[in-house]
């Protein structure tokens, strides 16, 4: 790798100005320069006839209701209108004319203008659904017409789960998209389509109303009208650079034509937790801790505990008194807790932790007030939404509110239009609970001593100072004095646009985007004197966080249909990005009051003890060209050509532009002739698509050799002051001026079908994708130095997969009922990484890496030892591969597996793989009459789970609380007063290794803390009463509906940790267990109200 | 559809051209960061050359695990020896227990990091070398100096390299490229003692007798690091004449009390050579001593986290005899002068008669622990695993008790290079050159200092609470060592005093397992050891010692993993492992 630079940044400096000019006036022209004023003008063409009659009517649907916006073209003719407010039109026609009438969501019909000069028409609504038009990049395309791999879901489903985001909705919902969720209150999900591209980021792309984005935080999930899933490269190309990873698009609502509405949407909900720790009481935990020094050969004894007996029959006392340790008295009066004499007396106590940190019936709830409406020219939408959940755990809760305003208008006769889509959300994250970590709520449920109190005498809280009591805060505690912690965020996101029909054959659209945040982060350290590694010093953080993307969009658009059979759609377009985002940071101790109040701001505390940092987050630009092409020959045979080209910032100017092309087709065998006999099939398109698409996320400044003056890593004393350093410069980050995009490449083969009269759908694809010279932070050789590693393009990966949706619906009578489900699988293989095939290896924590990404492999598989059981004697011990000093009765049988006779670290091999076989989601809905039943579910098979939680559990590690297993389910000797060499096993089925207070190695990660991770949850269920037209004649309100809901109601899997779904921060560490909030169970009760 | 295509046509000549003023658009340079070439300036080359000083302290390298790669060297060094125990409790850092086990790793986290700071500290050296090619305004006279600390640096890495490592690749300024990471895949081979006595024989030829900034190496440090170097290569004659005229002429005098090698209040005092800085101040605790954090006793002021205790072998290694004499017989090996367990653990077992340094070396039950409390079973995370006794050199006294963030920080000095083990390698060049009249003489200096009545610990009586406590003018135990009278009777008797006294010294300082190693007798010493040690800390029973694999560590994997070249690892495990 060489990283030599060759930047004449002189010269790039004094173009600057010049260029920045240029660029905004050509950006800018092609949004208004094909000028209003001269194009706006009537078609000509289209009233140079004579002899024309003037044709009336109204358009409704089969209700009798009037549809306004219908279509009513003279077929063969650009002449046409749409239907007004009230589904009126006058169009004036030539003689024999034949109108063409088309409304979306219903069939089109063609009616011959005969004499009569009033044509009605009743439209009736289209129960294909394929003439949905749906968003699949900068313009819309009806399903019918879709050749590459798009999935649709259906917006009213997705928004009845309740979640904080509509990621966490979209799980189980769409095939091809694997989601793992997190269950903390205002926690995102993990989204990931069709398997992993890259090593670094595999994150989708969103777009929302054309503006795209790379968070799916704190919108409402209520505002969302329509979700696609743009999954191969032949749809998502047109995103070029960051489709790699698949693209999310999502439009919100907008007001519909007809009279104005005000709807009230809301629920409220009781949550509990869905599961329980398995960890011992104190007498069971005393229990464990003398025979893990019996059988250690310890004389048992302990700090807090009183052994006696014999190993056959145990004696365990509990004393009065944990602090002082152990005692049976203590004189109360001397209770102290005060830095120079800390003597906080504690009562023992037999705690269950779960109970303590978990609360019952914690409430949720949703609110949310929307009025719309439309007229022939104009549309609105507004949504005022409030969002609370708090947390199954005390103290840890989120809300959200949001407002959306989205509007339009239309002038010249429909031809220009203006509008804006936008919404302002508020969010709070309260509280202090984070997944997978040590000291948190659930970690501390396993693992804090059951003998310790909540509080001690006087009422503080009680903490491990004291013997052989561990050294976990109390989680209690923890999740008190946290309560006041905060991340609060504001958020801006939308768009304005402006639309023009020229000529009465472009659209030309012209559109500004921005998504801004600001995030102030609250985190209030107070003291825990009674924690044995704790002190008396209290402490406050603050961070602020701000940051933009703009995206400047303009395309021209042209759709035309020549000699009837003939469809031709098409747009080109350019676009400009731009994010940048900071953060800064500043912290100070010793507050003289711990009121929130003021601690809440820093300048009450000790200005000596002050600290701040700040440093840029992003910064980026983009600058892309795009157009796209749908040819379609009476929808039989179907084409589109899609090509990009992104230039970004990202890149060195050598190597910072790409060109991305992608082409699909579809061949409608339906409308084949040789098709005619089965008739049972209503519509069957076989699609195949090919594309490339990028990805860019390597970081902003790739290509610079950065230097730190970070105190850290490059300030020493050199001056022997005991109290302030000398700064320095050391080398931070490497760069690779050299870099060029990753590509991946992707193939997709598929049909859509429709059979039995509509009543089934089946979507199938087969796929698969290379990405190659992929983005790789090279592991360096450590000679190298301790900067970080560029992102040099050298590795290959490859993933093969499919999907699959399905869905019957029939309705009979007054019972109309549907069953659907989805099936998506992949397979992910490293082909390439750095020269000499480096492994990559995940986050370490106590233990050395779990994970390790490797040629040949899938990414992130589990790494360590394999237990191949337990050894039920001493025999079996010494006939083993030689573990000096381990192999005994109740041990691991660690597998040699490079049979060498020992076991040593060459026996650590890959010991279970985080990917799923396939996940899936399952849904049923029943109705009759007014009341339905919807069922949802979705689950994942064949994951494996690295438990992390059990290292501590069930394992000699610190000196907390341990599982049931660790006690119940260990191997142990029937015959424990016997030397060791003559054990036998008690119980030869034990899972468990022995008790052995001096076991390190039993902990050393292997296939013992390997779980299957596979489950299904019943996400959903509901059941609706719809009010029908009583409400109307009772209360003069239109409609609406009463809901009772239940969430999570079930889960079915073996794994033994608290929640199988486990999201990590990287995708070289998955599945990797630290203690996750379990889901909750929740009980809902909800009420839709229509007021019009 | 002409005029369609006419628009088409301008619309896409339009893509065109914007494609082309997208150039400034598009350069995003470093916000918040400083560019390679900022620093090629005095400021900048003065700024890389802290940075390089800051690799010596072992801690401050990105994503290196804090404790893992410590310059006091109390996991390699000294848990790995008979000087002290892992400590806290069983199921902490297991990491450490498979190192104290002599279970050496190849993936071992803490030993990986190791390597890496050893050659983290090589590429700054290097850096700095190659840079100075390319800084303008710096005079030549300074260019010189800066070079001279830059190999004074690459030495010292190379020799923390060389101690932990059978052998270790080594790199120049002239194979190391900052813009080509390829550049630094070397093979290894053979040991580097040569490169590593030229890297300081090349920065004291280039060093100032003094440095008005007290952290910065000299002529001396560098000498005595050289003569240390060449006498862990066995070159005691090579050493003997620069160790003299250190001793006789670099104007270091050992301190009065021998504990002020071990305070911050008394840092950077008349008997450093070299201390590797730390500092500490109320809103900073980057360069504090962190690395050795973790070993501080399990109570407040402390709290954490109850590593690196001593055991009693150490204990018992203090006892003397009543002339003031170690017991070179190895009769201290059967006689215990505290309880090794039991009731009394820690208590001592009548009045033995020992070295002073002991209660300056270990913290044991009953007597004053550095001014802070009096110490008692408290300060132990798991009493029934790792016994009574604790470690104290490192902890500051409480007056320079940290301010940082979190307490055990502090900004206590590590005197990697004092006189005091100037004159331990002196006396040992000595007795192996055949001077044992002169090599006692030297040796003797230690023991009257020791001797120092002001400098023994004092007796303290509890008072009301855990924190109070009433120091009395008088020792806190019998202490007697004095210097020995009579002349030694042979190369052997001369030998194990001077070895004994390198014990007696520097105990848990990190050195033990490395003198045993250079000594060629670890297996003998460190199996002895075990069979005892176990009988009272029964967790060591069943590890052993294995020559010659555990005399040095393994390779980490990961460091091997990153060194392919031409589809070959460019670095070789050793053999034994």
């Amino acid at each position: 790798m060489n990283l030599k630079h060759d930047l004449n940044l002189k010269t790039r400096k004094q173009l600057r100005s010049a260029f920045q000019s240029v660029c905004f006036t050509l950006l800018l022209g092609l949004g208004t320069q094909l000028s209003f004023a001269s194009a706006l003008a009537p078609s000509t063409e289209a009233m140079s006839f004579m002899d024309q009659t003037t044709v009336t009517g109204t358009v409704t649907d089969s209700n009798g209701v009037p549809l306004p916006g219908a279509n009513v073209i003279e077929k063969g003719t650009t002449n046409g209108v749409q239907t007004d407010f009230d589904g009126n039109y006058a169009l004036n026609v030539q003689p024999g004319a034949v109108l063409v009438v088309s409304y979306i969501g219903f069939t089109s019909t063609e009616i011959t203008v005969g004499s009569n000069s009033v044509i009605d028409v009743v439209l009736q609504e289209d129960a294909q659904a394929l003439d949905e038009v749906v968003v699949t990049g900068y313009g819309t395309q009806s399903k019918r017409e879709i050749t590459g791999a798009v999935t649709t879901v259906d917006a009213e489903e997705l928004t009845a789960i309740p979640a904080t985001t509509f990621s966490q909705q979209l799980q189980g919902r769409a095939s091809g998209v694997t989601i793992i969720n997190d269950a903390t209150p205002g926690g995102e999900a993990t989204v990931r389509i069709r398997g992993f591209g890259t090593i670094g980021n595999n994150n989708p792309l969103y777009v929302i109303d054309g503006v795209p984005s790379q968070s799916q935080g704190n919108l409402n999930p209520n505002d969302i009208e329509s979700l696609q899933v743009l999954k191969d490269a032949s749809a998502a190309s047109i995103y070029g650079s960051r489709a790699a990873n698949g693209v999310i698009i999502i439009t919100t609502k907008k007001g519909k034509a007809g009279a104005p509405k005000i709807t009230y949407n809301g629920y409220y909900g009781i949550q509990n937790a869905a599961k329980d720790v398995e960890a011992l009481n104190a007498a069971e935990l005393g229990k464990y801790l003398y025979l893990a020094d019996y059988y250690a050969g310890k004389t048992p004894s302990h700090g807090q505990y009183t052994f006696g007996g014999t190993p056959e029959n145990p004696s365990i006392s509990i004393p009065n008194y944990v602090f002082p340790s152990g005692a049976a008295s203590a004189n109360e009066s001397l209770y102290s807790l005060t830095p120079s004499n800390i003597y906080a007396i504690t009562r023992s106590a037999d705690t269950n932790w779960w109970d303590e940190v978990t609360v019952n019936d914690s409430p949720i709830m949703n609110h949310q007030v929307q009025a719309s409406g439309a007229t022939e020219n104009s549309q609105y939408a507004f949504t005022l939404n409030y969002f609370s959940q708090d947390a199954i755990m005390p103290f840890v809760g989120y809300e959200r509110v949001s407002i959306r305003l989205n509007s339009s208008t239309k002038t010249f006769g429909g031809k220009l239009e203006i509008g804006e889509n936008f919404t302002v959300s508020l969010d709070n994250r309260k509280g202090g609970f984070s997944n997978d970590g040590e000291q948190n709520a659930v970690s501390g449920a396993y693992k804090h001593h059951p003998l310790l109190p909540v509080y001690d005498i006087v009422g503080n809280f009680a903490g491990s100072r004291g013997l052989n009591l561990g050294n976990n805060y109390n989680p209690y505690a923890s999740l008190h004095r946290n309560q006041d912690n905060r991340s609060k965020r504001i958020r801006l996101f939308g768009n304005a646009y402006v639309k023009a029909k020229l000529f009465d054959l472009l659209d030309v659209q012209s559109s500004f985007g921005i998504d801004m945040f600001a995030r102030r982060g609250l985190y209030i350290g107070r003291p825990q004197p009674e924690y044995v590694e704790g002190n008396f010093i209290n402490g406050s953080t603050s961070l602020f966080q701000e940051g933009y993307q703009w995206t400047f969009t303009n395309t021209v658009s042209y759709s035309e249909t020549f000699n009837d059979v003939h469809n031709v759609d098409a747009y080109v377009g350019v676009e400009a990005i731009e994010g940048f985002g900071q953060e800064f940071g500043a912290g100070r101790q010793r507050f003289p009051f711990q009121t929130t109040d003021i601690i809440s701001y820093l300048s009450a505390g000790n200005v000596g003890t002050s600290s701040n940092y700040g440093y840029t987050q992003r910064d980026f630009s983009l600058w892309s060209q795009f157009a796209k092409v749908n040819y379609g020959y009476e929808d039989k045979y179907l084409a589109q050509v899609i090509v990009r080209n992104d230039a970004s910032s990202r890149f060195n100017s050598a190597s910072n532009s790409a060109f991305f092309p992608a082409f699909s087709l579809g061949w409608r065998l339906s409308d084949e002739s040789f098709m005619q006999g089965a008739s049972f099939i209503d519509d069957f398109k076989l699609r195949y698509g090919w594309g490339q698409t990028g990805n860019q996320e390597i970081g902003d400044y790739n290509a610079y050799t950065q230097f730190t003056a970070g105190a850290f890593q490059a300030s020493y004393p050199i001056d022997g002051n005991s109290g302030a350093n000398t700064p320095g410069f050391s080398a931070s980050q490497l760069g690779n001026p050299n870099a060029r995009w990753e590509t991946t490449t992707s193939n997709n083969i598929g049909f859509d079908s429709y059979m039995f009269d509509s009543r089934l759908s089946f979507e199938f694809d087969l796929w698969n994708r290379t990405t190659s010279d992929l983005l790789l932070n090279v592991p360096i050789p450590y000679s190298a130095g301790d900067a970080g590693a560029p992102a040099i393009n050298i590795g290959e990966m490859y993933n093969e997969g499919m999907d699959i949706n399905l869905n019957w619906s029939d309705q009979k009578g007054d019972f109309g009922y549907s069953i659907g489900g989805n099936f998506s699988t992949y397979r992910n293989e490293i082909i390439k990484l750095d020269q000499g095939g480096t492994p990559i290896f995940g986050q370490s924590r106590r233990v050395p890496s779990l994970t390790i990404t490797e040629v040949g492999s899938p990414i992130s598989m589990f790494y360590g030892f394999q237990v191949e059981g337990i050894f039920q004697s001493q025999a079996e011990a010494d006939a083993w591969a030689s573990y000096p000093g381990y192999n005994a009765p109740g041990k691991f049988k660690f597998a040699d597996t490079n049979g060498d006779g020992q076991i040593s670290d060459a026996d650590r091999t890959q010991i279970g793989n985080p990917h799923p076989d396939f996940v899936y989601g399952i849904n049923l809905n029943l109705s009759y009459k007014n009341l339905s039943l919807n069922i949802f579910g979705n689950g994942s098979v064949g994951n494996d789970i690295f438990n992390y939680v059990r290292y501590f559990a069930d394992f000699n590690t610190f000196q907390g609380n341990r599982s049931t297993r660790a006690l119940y389910e260990a191997w142990q000797p029937s015959n424990p007063s016997a030397p060791r060499a003559q054990w036998t096993a008690a119980n030869p089925n034990a899972t468990s290794p022995i008790m052995d207070a001096n076991d390190q190695v039993s902990s050393r990660p292997s296939s013992y803390l390997i779980e299957d991770g596979s489950y299904f949850r019943l996400r959903n269920v509901q059941l609706t009463y719809d009010f029908g037209d009583s409400i109307k004649d009772a209360l003069g309100i239109t409609g609406g509906q009463i809901y009772l809901q239940g969430q999570n109601l079930l889960t079915i899997t073996d794994y033994s940790g608290l929640n199988p779904e486990i999201q990590t921060g990287a995708d070289t560490t998955l599945g990797y267990d630290g203690g996750y909030m379990p889901v909750s169970k929740s009980i809902l009760l909800g009420l839709n109200l229509n007021l019009y | 559809m002409k005029k369609l295509i006419t628009y088409l046509t301008a619309i896409a000549g339009v893509s065109l051209l914007s494609v082309a003023c997208s150039d400034e658009f598009l350069l995003k340079e470093p916000k918040g960061q400083i560019t390679s070439a900022a620093l090629n300036n005095p400021e900048g080359i003065e700024g890389k050359l802290v940075a390089a000083y800051r690799s010596l302290s072992g801690s401050g390298m990105n994503g290196g695990g804090t404790w893992y790669y410590d310059v006091h060297n109390w996991i390699f060094g000294g848990i790995a020896s008979d000087n002290a125990l892992k400590g806290t409790d069983a199921g902490d850092q297991p990491e450490h227990s498979f190192i104290e086990a002599y279970d050496f790793t190849t993936f071992n986290v803490h030993l990986r990091d190791k390597w890496r700071s050893v050659y983290w500290g090589m590429a700054r050296a290097n850096d700095i070398l190659v840079s100075l090619e390319n800084v303008e305004g710096v005079s030549a006279t300074r260019a010189s100096e800066i070079a001279a600390e830059a190999k004074f640096i690459r030495g010292f890495a190379a020799f923390e390299g060389q101690k932990h490592f059978r052998e270790p690749a080594y790199l120049d300024e002239t194979q190391f490229d900052p813009n080509d990471t390829e550049s630094t895949k070397v093979p290894n081979g053979g040991q580097i003692w040569d490169k590593i006595i030229a890297d300081f024989a090349a920065a004291a030829a280039g060093l100032p007798a003094t440095q008005s900034q007290v952290g910065r190496a000299t002529k001396w440090a560098a000498k005595a690091f050289q003569a240390k170097a060449m006498i862990y290569k066995g070159d005691y004659a090579g050493a003997l004449p620069i160790l003299k005229d250190i001793v006789d002429n670099g104007g270091f005098t050992l301190t009065e009390n021998y504990e002020d090698n071990f305070k911050v209040a008394t840092r950077n005092n008349s008997e450093s050579i070299f201390e590797i800085q730390f500092s500490a101040s109320s809103s900073d605790d980057s360069n504090t001593n962190r690395g050795i954090g973790l070993a501080h006793p399990y109570i407040a002021p402390w709290g954490c986290c109850g590593f690196y205790q001593a055991p009693q072998d150490l204990v018992d290694f203090f006892q003397t005899d009543s002339n003031g004499l170690p017991l070179l017989d190895g009769s201290w090996k059967t006689n215990h002068i505290t309880n090794p367990t039991g009731a009394n653990i820690g208590q001592p077992i009548g009045d033995p008669s020992v070295d002073p340094r002991l209660d300056h070396t270990v913290g044991r039950p009953g007597i004053l622990y550095k001014g802070h409390h009096i110490m008692q079973v408290d300060y132990i995370r798991d009493l029934t695993y790792a016994g009574p006794y604790f470690s104290k050199k490192h902890v500051s006294e409480p007056e320079g008790f940290g301010v940082a963030g979190w307490g055990n920080l502090t900004a206590n000095n590590y005197r990697i290079m004092r006189l005091g083990h100037v004159i331990l390698w002196y006396a040992e060049a000595l007795v192996e050159t055949g001077n044992l009249e002169e090599a006692r003489k030297q040796i003797n200096k230690l023991r009257e200092r020791a001797a120092n009545p002001a400098g023994f610990v004092k007796k303290a009586v509890q008072g009301a609470t855990r924190t109070e406590f009433t120091a009395l003018d008088e020792p806190a135990a019998n202490y007697n060592v004095k210097p020995y009278t009579e002349a030694w009777t042979s190369a052997a008797t001369a030998r194990t005093a001077v070895r004994y006294e390198s014990r007696l010294e520097t105990a848990m300082e990190g050195h033990r397992f490395f003198d045993l190693q250079r000594w060629g007798i670890q297996a003998e010493v460190l199996n002895d050891y075990l069979s005892r040690e176990s009988q009272y800390r029964i967790y060591l029973q069943g590890k052993s010692f294995t020559s010659p694999k555990n005399e040095y560590y393994p390779i980490p994997d990961e460091a091997i993993n990153r060194s392919f070249l031409d589809g070959a690892a460019t670095l070789k495990q050793d053999p034994n492992y």
